[in-house]
């Protein structure tokens, strides 16, 4: 542990000496992560954080970034995933986030197995964008009654571009296969609850 | 000669709004849900029969036409936008990855308009 701790102090010490002026002129290796400057965008920023190690290079990471944001309908999926059909179980309960006006017997195609506690929860680890849903009023808990084609897998990041946002994703998702008309032929409604 | 209070009775099935000092009521089968689009000041009705259907009604209640769930869609419910009024449309299959969709809704020429993924 003393050890640990003089070796953390002598690199404090080692970078408080470096002239400023010094450090930048270092050139950086192209697959070494480097800071976005703040006025990038707060989003970008984000997203560079955590995301940036993925890619060999700047320019891999930039194209990768410009193609989840400048697009209206990315993939619901990180870049990384597989499809993973199976046939969800009868008994399996999940939750969806459901917007005012909209039924419980007329649910969306994606579920996920982790408690939505909050519309921040759904915008940041379900990573819904304002556009894609602009108003969340509900949480409903389906049980699966017979079993259930889908594509399971954890949610894919997102930018939300007009609000300048990282929506960094990261909870389990699943994306029903079924024709929507059939959607409710394989579930049933467990609970309803308002969520803010 | 704007609508004004504008109500949803799903149980009797009923859409009912004011305008120009009258009170207005109409029946609509499977009604859902009904909003007024902005640009042309129409009242659209969603009515669940079958796929689904949008009831345009001119703000003194006159019957103006129709619009269809788009092919391989059911629709579901309206939604208000910034860039104006849209309804959801559940796919039977995936477009450009996505199951559902926001169309947006001119009244005015009784259309859709494929807009973006819903959720």
């Amino acid at each position: 542990m003393a050890l640990l701790q003089e070796w953390l102090l002598a690199l404090l010490l080692a970078v408080a000496a470096l002239p400023a002026g010094e450090a930048r002129a270092q050139p950086v290796p192209a697959n070494v992560v480097v800071a976005v400057p703040a006025e990038a965008g707060s989003a970008r920023a984000a997203w560079w954080a955590d995301h940036r190690w993925r890619y060999a290079t700047d320019q891999q990471a930039e194209a990768a970034y410009q193609a989840l944001a400048a697009t209206d309908s990315p993939s619901p999926w990180p870049e990384w995933h597989e499809s993973n059909i199976v046939a969800l179980p009868a008994g399996l309960r999940f939750q969806m986030a459901l917007a005012p006006g909209q039924p419980r017997d007329r649910p969306g195609a994606f579920g996920t197995f982790d408690r939505i506690d909050s519309v921040e929860f759904v915008r940041l680890s379900l990573a819904v964008k304002k556009a894609w849903k602009p108003e969340i009023d509900r949480v409903v808990t389906y049980e699966i009654t017979a079993p259930l084609l889908a594509d399971v897998g954890v949610v894919g990041p997102q930018i939300d571009a007009p609000a300048d946002r990282y929506l960094p994703g990261g909870a389990s998702q699943f994306q029903m296969l079924v024709p929507a008309a059939e959607r409710m032929s394989h579930l049933r409604v467990v609970e309803e609850r308002p969520i803010r | 000669m704007s609508v004004e209070r504008l109500e949803v009775d799903h149980a009797a099935a009923r859409l009912g709004w004011r305008h120009d000092g009258r009170q207005i009521s109409l029946r609509v089968a499977d009604l859902a849900d009904a909003a007024v689009e902005a640009a042309s000041g129409r009242i659209v009705a969603l009515s669940r029969s079958g796929a689904g259907r949008l009831l345009l009604f001119d703000a003194d209640g006159a019957a103006a036409g129709s619009i269809e769930a788009p092919a391989g869609y059911a629709l579901s419910h309206l939604v208000p936008g910034e860039q104006g009024l849209a309804v959801v449309g559940q796919g039977d299959a995936p477009h450009d990855g996505w199951p559902d969709w926001h169309f947006r809704i001119d009244a005015g020429a009784a259309s859709l308009t494929r807009a973006g993924p819903a959720y």
